[in-house]
């Protein structure tokens, strides 16, 4: 029989070495998977999470899908750190677009030198007003964040529904759902010509190392982590808690925000009903990977970006759904959870005594 | 009231406990401690907040077990080894904290709790068997109800009615009056009443002398883990002496400090705070403290003390009255602004509210001076600055087993208090909150608590030493007050203050 018992405080190993478990528990799954589908599991595994680096540019499509889910997972690590649940990133994500992208679509002839800072300006800004809605709902009313930003999300995605089927809709568009291509000069610049590496795929690993600058040395970041831990005790040495929860909601939905346009702006280069595959889910699960580190988070975020080519990949060389992105980062996350249970407990063979079971069950 | 089908054994010792000891983490809780109930009579086990009651009364139902020690249930030596063994042996015990599922209806919760022991195999079985136990024993309660709709005393109701349809026949209360109005109390302590008239043995566990001496056969009184008092009966008892034997002979201070009082440095009035349950915590308080004198708020647990604190910090919100801080209303200023006044506080959960236990001892120090001291150069952490000072107050405090980047937690309590007073009494302090701040503390602890304590009111600073522990109370404070229901009740000089004055005002307003 085993016991699952609490260890007297949290396991420094197993804080690493959850991930690293489930990430092989996860590939294990998936292959398992895979082979009820009748693929040779081995061969359907090495097409999914390794050929796709190996193709021709194969990492520099890696780091445009991580771009966005790096820059969203940092801001999601700092908010999580100071115990604020913003769930709604993809929301945030899409008003940074709409923001920024309603810039470009007005002016399109404007000076490059002005068009492109102030797309990316109004996308931090954008991002960060529909972050700010569910930080006043929380700060104000005491209302749940996870239910309102992650219902902000909804919100948002029709926003952009309208503005691409209405006001904004391309003339010229043979009646899709998108607006016109933006101008060359609201584009985000490539960094490595003849790649589509653009300028998010250095701002992304950039922001990380200044958010764990913020975080681990500046005593902002002092003080979102005390409240993070122990928001008693914040309160208790004199910590203004609802700023706190303000200025980490702001920064991670500014920088959702500012993902939002880089990518709207670069991969995509116009407004259409579908700019994320999800990115702003997926980088909860990059944020929680990462171990809610900044630094982390680009390795999560690099895992990530890998599921979204593997199961472009599983749909070309296999034939099987792009559905197994969904699956893999599902399962992922699922056993991630499971497996930071270890981490504030252990889990110990005993000798059955029933006696001292019950004991157990009743307190 | 029906009679219950009880066996006939009146006058029989139901339950006893013979020379139990038990020690949590090396400390003594029960030294030797005996008790012994006997059938159809009401049994008060009397004493202070730490004295052993709950945790006999746990090792007869099973919830502990005891270090050493025999229990006996008619006469028979049992090994008692779990709440549900307890309850197969007829114990049942109504704890403090209600364990109810406050979303669940009573008859829900009844089927939780009891169903496979009590033979219940349904909801509907549950519901009738509800009504039923309730009408039989005049505890009525709507089994649809939810729990999360009855009123506090309702919940006791269901609770009690839990041990009664699990079988009980020895019915531990534990402080059951202390949540109820004094009307609700009075037809509690009926019921017990009747519960032991139909023969059942009743614990009634409590520090209230009223219902020792007005509703109780006999009672046995702890102090200190041991029993000081066995089975004395409650006809012709004196008072002031039970007040005697709960409190013990205390020992003269050591040093007493002078009171040489200056200005007003905290000026509380007509003070409202609320609980969190809605109650009334604090209930229109008034006081005032001078620089060099240490006022000591006495009284039970739970009378509002915990709301008072804070409130004076300013982690809870007054309804109604004014806090003035050396002169100034900060009745709604921040925290922060507080601690700019010089308020400094050593809250009674050391860990929960003072430090934080996976953050470093230098981190810990540095919290509540981040703005000015422990920043540097566009708002970076100043940590050179934070090891020495940690460096410096580890050595002037004598903390042991510390060094700056050590995380709190792995610090002993006392070692721990000594790390939140050399953050607290710092030099801007001018009114220091001192909530059991010697809580869980060994002696040479204690007395380095105490003594900062005293230096710095030596200094000129105020102290307001809230504490349930009267032998704190009456060697420190130059001041005395009694707090019962949220108000002070009595104020002495602390040279005219006798702890069995104090004991008999804490336990008659009570």
């Amino acid at each position: 029989m085993f016991r699952i018992e609490p260890r007297g405080y949290p396991s420094r190993f197993w804080s690493l070495g959850s991930p690293i478990l489930a990430i092989a528990l996860t590939i294990l799954v998936t292959g398992v998977i895979f082979a009820a589908m009748g693929q040779e599991p081995l061969v359907a595994v090495y097409t999914f999470l390794i050929a796709p680096l190996l193709e021709h540019n194969g990492l520099a499509a890696l780091a445009i899908r991580a771009a966005p889910l790096i820059m969203i997972g940092v801001g999601l690590s700092l908010c999580y750190r100071t115990n604020v649940w913003n769930i709604g990133a993809e929301g945030q994500f899409t008003l940074g677009a709409i923001s920024g992208g309603g810039l470009a679509l007005t002016f399109p002839d404007a000076p490059a030198e002005l068009l492109f800072p102030g797309m990316l300006a109004l996308g931090v800004i954008g991002g960060m007003f529909w972050a700010a809605i569910p930080a006043w709902l929380r700060t104000r009313y005491n209302a749940n964040e996870i239910l309102t930003s992650l219902m902000l999300h909804y919100i948002a995605g029709l926003l952009l529904v309208y503005l691409v089927t209405g006001p904004w809709k391309d003339p010229h568009g043979f009646g899709f759902p998108q607006s016109a291509l933006f101008s060359s000069t609201a584009t985000t610049p490539i960094i490595v010509p003849g790649t589509g590496v653009h300028l998010g795929c250095a701002l992304a690993p950039l922001l990380a190392a200044i958010a764990w600058l913020v975080l681990n040395k500046s005593v902002l970041g002092f003080k979102l982590r005390v409240v993070g831990q122990a928001p008693r005790a914040a309160r208790f040495a004199g910590f203004n808690e609802d700023r706190l929860i303000w200025t980490a909601m702001l920064i991670s939905g500014g920088l959702a925000g500012l993902a939002g346009i880089l990518e709207v702006a670069g991969p995509v280069g116009q407004l259409t009903t579908t700019i994320s595959p999800g990115y702003g889910f997926s980088a909860v699960i990059v944020a929680f990977l990462g171990r809610l580190d900044p630094i982390g988070a680009v390795f999560a975020g690099l895992l990530l970006a890998l599921s979204y080519l593997g199961g472009d990949a599983a749909q070309i060389d296999l034939g099987l759904p792009n559905a197994v992105t969904g699956i893999f980062q599902g399962i992922l996350l699922f056993f991630l959870l499971g497996c930071d249970l270890l981490i504030r407990y252990r889990i110990k063979r005993v000798r059955p005594n029933p006696a001292v079971t019950l004991t157990g069950i009743a307190e | 009231m029906i009679a219950v089908a009880v066996p006939d054994r009146e006058g029989g010792v139901a339950l006893a406990l013979h020379r139990v000891s038990k020690s949590f983490d090396g400390r003594k809780v029960l030294d030797d401690a005996r008790f012994a109930v006997r059938w159809g009579e009401v049994h008060a086990l009397l004493g202070e907040n730490g004295a052993g009651k709950s945790t006999i009364m746990n090792v007869a139902t099973g919830v502990y077990i005891a270090d050493t020690g025999v229990t006996e249930i008619d006469g028979v030596a049992t090994r008692i080894a779990s709440p549900i063994e307890a309850s197969r042996h007829g114990i049942g015990m109504v704890h403090q904290h209600f364990r109810l599922v406050n979303r669940f209806t009573v008859a829900e919760n009844i089927l939780l709790a009891a169903g496979p022991e009590a033979g219940i195999r349904n909801l509907d079985q549950a519901a009738r068997l509800v009504a039923a136990k309730g009408s039989e024993v005049g505890l009525g309660i709507d089994p649809a109800a939810r729990v999360c709709d009855l009123s506090v005393a309702e919940r006791q109701r269901v609770e009690i009615l839990k041990v009664l349809i699990l079988g009980a026949r020895i019915v531990i209360l534990d402080e059951p009056t202390a949540v109820l109005s004094d009307q609700e109390a009075t037809s509690l302590l009926r019921f017990t009443r009747g519960l032991a008239d139909t023969g059942h043995a009743v614990v009634l566990i409590t520090h209230k002398l009223r219902e020792v001496v007005g509703h109780s056969d006999r009672v046995t009184v702890m102090r200190g883990g041991r029993t000081v008092l066995a089975d004395c009966p409650t006809t012709g008892l004196d008072e002031a002496e039970l007040a005697r034997q709960m409190i013990g002979e205390r020992v003269a201070p050591l040093r007493h400090l002078e009171a040489h009082p200056g200005a007003p440095r905290l000026v509380v009035r007509d003070l409202t705070v609320a609980r969190a349950d809605g109650g009334k915590g604090v209930d229109g308080l008034s006081l005032e403290l001078r620089g060099g004198e240490i006022l000591g708020i006495a009284g039970v647990g739970g009378n509002g003390q915990q709301q008072l604190a804070d409130c004076l910090i300013g982690l809870a919100t007054a309804s109604r009255g004014e806090i003035q801080l050396m002169g100034r209303p900060v009745v709604a200023a921040s925290v922060a602004a507080r601690r700019g006044g010089g308020l400094r506080m050593i809250p009674s959960d050391r860990f929960a509210s003072g430090l934080i236990g996976d953050m470093s001892v230098a981190e810990n120090l540095a919290m509540t001076h981040l703005a000015g001291r422990y920043s540097r150069w566009k708002g970076f952490l100043a940590r050179g600055r934070m090891r020495r000072d940690a460096r410096a107050a580890i050595t002037t405090f004598n903390i042991a087993g510390a060094t700056p980047e050590r995380r709190a937690r792995l610090l002993s309590g006392g070692n721990a208090q000594k790390l939140l007073l050399s953050r607290e009494v710092d030099s801007e302090l001018t009114v220091l909150v001192a909530h059991s701040p010697t809580r869980g503390l060994d002696v040479k602890a204690c007395q380095f608590v105490h003594g900062a304590i005293q230096d710095s009111v030596a200094a000129g600073a105020a102290c307001l030493l809230i504490s349930d522990d009267l032998e704190e109370i009456l060697s420190l404070s130059t001041r005395i007050a009694v707090m019962s229901r949220g108000r002070l009740v009595g104020e002495f000089p602390a040279r005219e203050a006798t702890a069995e004055k104090l004991g008999l005002l804490m336990m008659n307003h009570a």
